[in-house]
């Protein structure tokens, strides 16, 4: 099943992010799909989305760990379901 | 010392799976799902406040490690609650004043259904400085004295 990760991480304080969010992504998923990163210049923020193949529980323990990570300020999980799916699936 | 209560952690929607006893819990506790508790950094002994989403109840409780999807309010203190209820479960902690600006709460955002979390934000509390509607005059123009040479 496809899910996709939205994650608002704050990068000034915290150099490091980048590398705890790779650590942690290396141990519970296998290498996203796909991955967008943008740092929004001024704030010290920056904005990722990944979309990862994962069993419901493992994408579930995946959000709780990055979750932990100190300078992620807001993680969100959610189905992601293809474009061409059915109207009603996509809700 | 000048202290705060503040929120430390919140987990919302929880939906309660049973409001029966079990044989190993004591009265005023409620037992939640571990991974719950790891998300939103609740420990096991720890108070938190309980509030029913559908109704008007609120009691303060002891967490208890249960089951994976398990939030169980015991008999004895589940007057206000049924089973399938939401409810919202905080995590409060004393903050000296001067350490406000730097506390974040952690919000765990739950998917009733499975009692599995969605979405963890961490939320800091905002600092107001000085009044809300206050604007601050604006500041003289200083204009450039000219001298006319004759």
């Amino acid at each position: 099943m496809k899910f996709s990760l939205t994650l608002t991480l704050l990068v000034t304080p915290h150099p490091s992010a980048l590398l705890d969010l790779a650590v942690v992504l290396r141990r519970f998923a296998p290498a996203p799909e796909s991955l967008l990163w943008s740092t929004i210049p001024g704030s010290g923020e920056a904005r990722a989305w990944l979309l990862v193949e994962l069993s419901a529980e493992t994408a579930e323990l995946l959000c709780v760990h990055l979750g932990r990570i100190a300078a992620v300020r807001r993680v969100r999980l959610s189905r992601s379901v293809p474009p061409s799916a059915p109207a009603a699936a996509r809700g | 010392m000048n202290e705060r209560n503040v929120l430390r952690a919140k987990l919302h929607p929880v939906r309660l799976t049973s409001t029966e006893s079990g044989e190993m819990d004591f009265p005023a506790s409620i037992r939640l799902c571990p991974r719950l508790c790891w998300a939103a950094g609740l420990a096991e002994l720890e108070q938190v406040e309980v509030c029913n989403l559908t109704g008007p109840a609120r009691v303060s409780a002891t967490v208890l490690l249960g089951e994976e999807g398990e939030a169980r309010l015991p008999a004895g203190m589940s007057f206000g609650f049924e089973a399938g209820d939401q409810v919202a479960i905080m995590g409060v902690t004393r903050v000296p004043v001067r350490r406000l600006p730097h506390h974040a709460a952690l919000l765990v955002l739950v998917d009733p259904e499975r009692n599995a979390a969605t979405e963890i934000r961490r939320q800091e509390a905002r600092e107001l400085a000085r009044e809300p509607s206050f604007v601050p005059t604006p500041a003289p123009r200083r204009f450039r004295e000219v001298r006319l040479v004759p």
